[in-house]
């Protein structure tokens, strides 16, 4: 909308200007509205599947507010086992953090819907930190927490050690998912920057259920996770 | 309308020369310029999209004299809005070419503007674009006016030496690619394998300790400059074209010096000829013998050279960050084309130039009370005189802290710290028993350890570049000089940094760290050299006006570099309010620098005095001042054009961000905290 509005008043700035009403210099300075798209894609083996991991996201706007939007899912053996999808208002509060509030839409393994709160930004020592609550439509409320750093080994070559974990407020069985701790990925993604905006990527993964989660799963005779290797691309534009 | 001849000789040089300047000698006097985008063979063999002027870039150098009436009529062939503005020049604030200030509209695609001014003023400026990014894709000119009553130097030849920067890239994208990723262009990141070197070199706890306090703050000491990708440009000609500049053995020759480039501040030498600095940013000044000068964008420097021998001399520009370098030959004939010298080492920023201006600014803070950070301060200073000459102390002058209004009483025992000294980052500490003053030896170095004595003291009549104090490495030394260009002054120099949380500093500025790189922003220029510093500029005439200003106006210079958010006093341009000066007041304006880069702080339509330590009457006036990082640098404006005036950082991606603040200069004065009735042909208070 803003986007429109803007995109409007470029298109209309001439005209002021010829019928003699000035423009303002405000809106050409410190006031882009600006669109960002970062998708990551692996592929790996587990189980004896071919397993895709996406994890992509993207905003539109300015320096204070945006519109961000987040995907991330897995395909294994010719379905998805998860897929959701976040849209989000954006507002910088803090110097190197934004405040984030919206919805996520899942459609696997089961729909649901969330009600989405939370920070996203780079915490002292350079660590890109996300910090979410999701408040299921159906009552279920979780915690997600996410970070990373980059190691620089040249200046194209960078090791990125990065957590996500979930912990869960509530049960929910038809997830396989237990109160407390109830996943984590962690491992080190190395890439190498053709360009800044292309890379391709190897990485080595733990992933599993933790605790009742795991318990859950084992009791459905579903495997927790364990190490993947995972080779695939990072690009944005 | 149809084009006038002139402008279609113009056009017709300008396709033909395809960089090359052309000159139009303006008498009394018209000028037609014609800008579009088109595509033009700037580095051989690639075509790239540029803005031209006239067909070229650079545009055409426009050549007045003082005293004309100048019309300009610019023609916009470009999809967009455009404006040119005249940097520099004294000139009524419609015509300034501001978008958004004064009424300016810019000027619409299709549309032609005619621009119409008096010169009032001699001298070397240019002109650029004012409108979105198109002066880095080459909307810019020299611009020289010689004085009414014949040239004010002697010479037998003079150059103009416009310095800009070209890249194969749309600045839009520049701009969208330092939004996603601020480091986006900076392939100089330090690596893990360096934290090794650095452990062996500095030992790994001093190593952690500096990675970690960068990384607490989220900054990247190899942030020097924000793009790259850059081809250094004079006159519009790369190194690749072998640009030359005849010059004779015994001749005189005047080098008219101007920084055009966007983003790029440039190192300016030529190995085996020593320059003579005789203007800055239009204005003459006390000729100043360098080997070597620093531009920080949208300078200019006039420079004598006498060459004695007959022979090629390479004209060597080096960006700061040293990823851009430019070759040219000055010489006798054509052909012969001078050697490069050898390429300076990259910088690596201090944690101490860093954590200096938060100190300061939390000193300003508690001092200066008022909770408005904005121009509230202004008036709290209107007690505030500078320290007269008999109560400078030492390193008071060392700092260049001592103005001496003659007339003006003692306003405060110098050994006493007023609050504003403090806030303002004046004060040192208790002074070192008779520290004796040498120029060259400031207190703070002597304390350091970093001063020899200068080997052949120059003769009283001869002033030289200071910007590096010592004549040799002294035993223990670093590998290179500590070096002072002047952009302001450090707030803590002469504190205990190491009681400040400043203790785990890798090594002393002027080393160099385990690859190579030399520690401190200034560094690079080597032992002995003659290097302008701001501080050893001396207006050539006495101003009319020395009076002590009547308050101060405090601009932190702000931002966030990780999100690539350029700002002053924590607001971009367009929720700033706006700084009032009442007509004809004489006020300070100190600009706190509180980011990891130099800013080049221009203002529109007026010259500022440079408070550098020199007498109240003869501070240098300038229209750029750069404010290295973590600084703190003065100014003295005696506001007497009224207008909406830009204030603004002039390296042009820091502007586009928000960089920018409206200096409105009224003719009525403000109502106790109210705000001013701007003037008559304002039209307009986009940025407020």
């Amino acid at each position: 909308m803003r986007l429109l509005l803007l995109a409007s008043l470029a298109v209309a700035a001439p005209t002021f200007a010829q019928s003699g009403e000035p423009v303002s210099a405000a809106h050409l300075h410190g006031n882009r509205t600006l669109a960002f798209t970062q998708v990551e894609a692996d592929v790996s083996r587990q189980q004896g599947e071919a397993v895709v991991n996406w994890d992509a996201e993207g905003f539109i706007g300015g320096d204070r507010q945006k519109f961000w939007w987040k995907s991330e899912g897995e395909h294994a053996a010719s379905e998805f086992e998860t897929a959701e999808f976040q849209a989000l208002y954006s507002r910088n509060v803090w110097t190197f953090f934004d405040v984030q509030a919206g919805l996520r839409a899942d459609a696997k393994p089961d729909g649901r819907g969330y009600a989405v709160i939370g920070i996203q930004g780079l915490a002292p020592y350079l660590l890109e930190t996300e910090l979410h609550a999701f408040i299921g439509f159906k009552g279920d409320v979780s915690l997600r927490f996410k970070q990373s750093f980059d190691i620089r080994m040249t200046n194209r070559f960078v090791l990125e050690p990065n957590l996500e974990t979930d912990i869960s407020f509530s049960d929910v069985p038809e997830r396989m998912v237990g109160k407390g701790f109830s996943s984590i990925e962690t491992g080190v993604q190395a890439r190498y920057e053709i360009s800044r905006k292309f890379a391709p990527t190897l990485a080595l993964t733990y992933e599993s259920r933790l605790g009742k989660s795991a318990r859950l799963a084992n009791a459905a005779g579903e495997e927790n996770g364990g190490w993947s290797v995972r080779g695939g691309v990072r690009f944005w534009f | 309308m149809p084009f006038s001849k002139a402008l279609q000789l113009l056009i017709l040089a300008g396709a033909l020369a395809v960089s090359a300047a052309e000159t139009v000698v303006a008498a009394d006097t018209t000028v037609d310029l014609v800008t579009r985008r088109e595509k033009l063979e700037v580095n051989p063999g690639r075509r790239d999209t540029v803005v031209t002027l006239n067909g070229g870039v650079p545009g055409p150098i426009l050549r007045f004299r003082e005293g004309d009436t100048v019309t300009v009529n610019l023609k916009n062939e470009l999809p967009e809005m455009t404006a040119i503005h005249w940097h520099g020049l004294l000139i009524p604030g419609h015509h300034d070419g501001a978008p958004g200030f004064n009424g300016f509209p810019g000027i619409a695609s299709g549309e032609t503007y005619t621009y119409r001014f008096t010169l009032r003023q001699s001298g070397t400026y240019w002109y650029h674009s004012h409108a979105s990014l198109q002066e880095q894709a080459g909307q810019y000119g020299a611009l020289i006016i010689d004085p009414k009553d014949g040239p004010d130097i002697a010479v037998d030849r003079e150059h103009v030496i416009l310095l800009t920067e070209h890249t194969p890239e749309d600045p839009e994208r520049i701009i969208r690619n330092l939004k996603a990723d601020a480091g986006y262009y900076n392939w100089n990141k330090r690596t893990f394998p360096e934290l090794l070197r650095d452990a062996g070199r500095f030992g790994l706890g001093k190593t952690l300790s500096d990675r970690a306090q960068w990384g607490r703050m989220r900054m990247d000491p190899t942030d020097i400059a924000d793009v790259a990708n850059y081809t250094l440009l004079v006159n519009g000609l790369p190194t690749a074209r072998a640009p030359f500049f005849e010059m004779k053995a015994g001749e005189r020759v005047r080098l008219r010096f101007i920084n055009g480039s966007a983003m790029s501040f440039m190192d300016v030498r030529i190995p085996g000829l020593s320059m003579t600095v005789v203007a800055a940013d239009g204005r003459a000044v006390e000729p100043v013998k360098v080997d070597e000068f620093r531009m920080a964008v949208a300078e200019t420097y006039d420079v004598i050279v006498e060459p004695k021998d007959d022979k090629p001399y390479p004209l060597w520009v080096e960006t700061l960050d040293r990823r851009a370098s430019l070759l040219a030959t000055l010489g006798p004939r054509p052909g012969a084309r001078a050697e490069a010298p050898a390429p300076r080492p990259m910088q690596v920023l201090m944690l101490g130039e860093m954590g200096h201006a938060m100190p300061a600014m939390q000193m300003a803070e508690s001092a200066m009370a008022p909770s408005d950070p904005d121009t509230d301060i202004l008036n709290a200073a209107a007690a505030r005189q500078p320290a007269p000459a008999s109560s400078c102390t030492p390193e008071h002058a060392a700092m260049g802290h001592c103005t001496m209004p003659a007339a003006t009483p003692p306003a405060a025992p110098a050994p006493d710290c007023s609050p504003e000294h403090a806030a303002m980052g004046h004060c040192t500490m208790p002074a070192p028993p008779a520290a004796p003053i040498d120029p060259n030896c400031p207190p703070e170095h002597a304390a350091m350890g970093h001063c020899t004595p200068r080997l052949p003291k120059p003769e009283a009549s001869e002033r030289t570049g200071t910007a590096v104090s010592l004549a040799a490495k002294p035993e223990g030394g670093t590998a290179f000089p500590r070096v002072d260009y002047g952009y302001g002054r450090d707030p803590m120099a002469g504190m205990d940094h190491s009681a400040m949380n400043h203790g785990a500093e890798l090594g002393r500025e002027g080393d160099t760290d385990g690859s190579g790189r030399v520690l401190g922003w200034a560094t690079g220029a080597p032992y002995g050299a003659r290097v302008l510093s701001m501080n050893d500029l001396v207006a050539a005439k006495p101003h009319a006006d020395a009076r002590a200003p009547t308050r101060d106006i405090v601009i932190r210079i702000t931002g966030n570099m990780e999100r690539y958010i350029w700002t002053l006093n924590g607001k971009p341009f367009g929720e700033a309010p706006p700084v009032d000066v009442q007509f004809g007041e004489r006020v300070r304006i100190t600009f706190v620098n509180e980011t990891m880069m130099a800013h080049p702080m221009h203002l529109h339509g007026m010259f500022f005095e440079i408070e550098n330590g020199q007498p109240a009457d003869r501070l240098p006036e300038k229209n750029v001042i750069a404010v290295a990082p973590g600084r703190t640098q003065s100014v003295l404006l005696t506001a007497n054009e009224p207008g909406e005036w830009p204030l603004h950082c002039h390296l042009l991606f820091h502007m586009d961000s928000g960089m920018m603040k409206k200096l409105i200069v009224a003719n009525v004065a403000p109502p106790p905290g109210g705000t001013v009735t701007p003037p008559a042909h304002h039209g307009t208070h986009g940025g407020r």
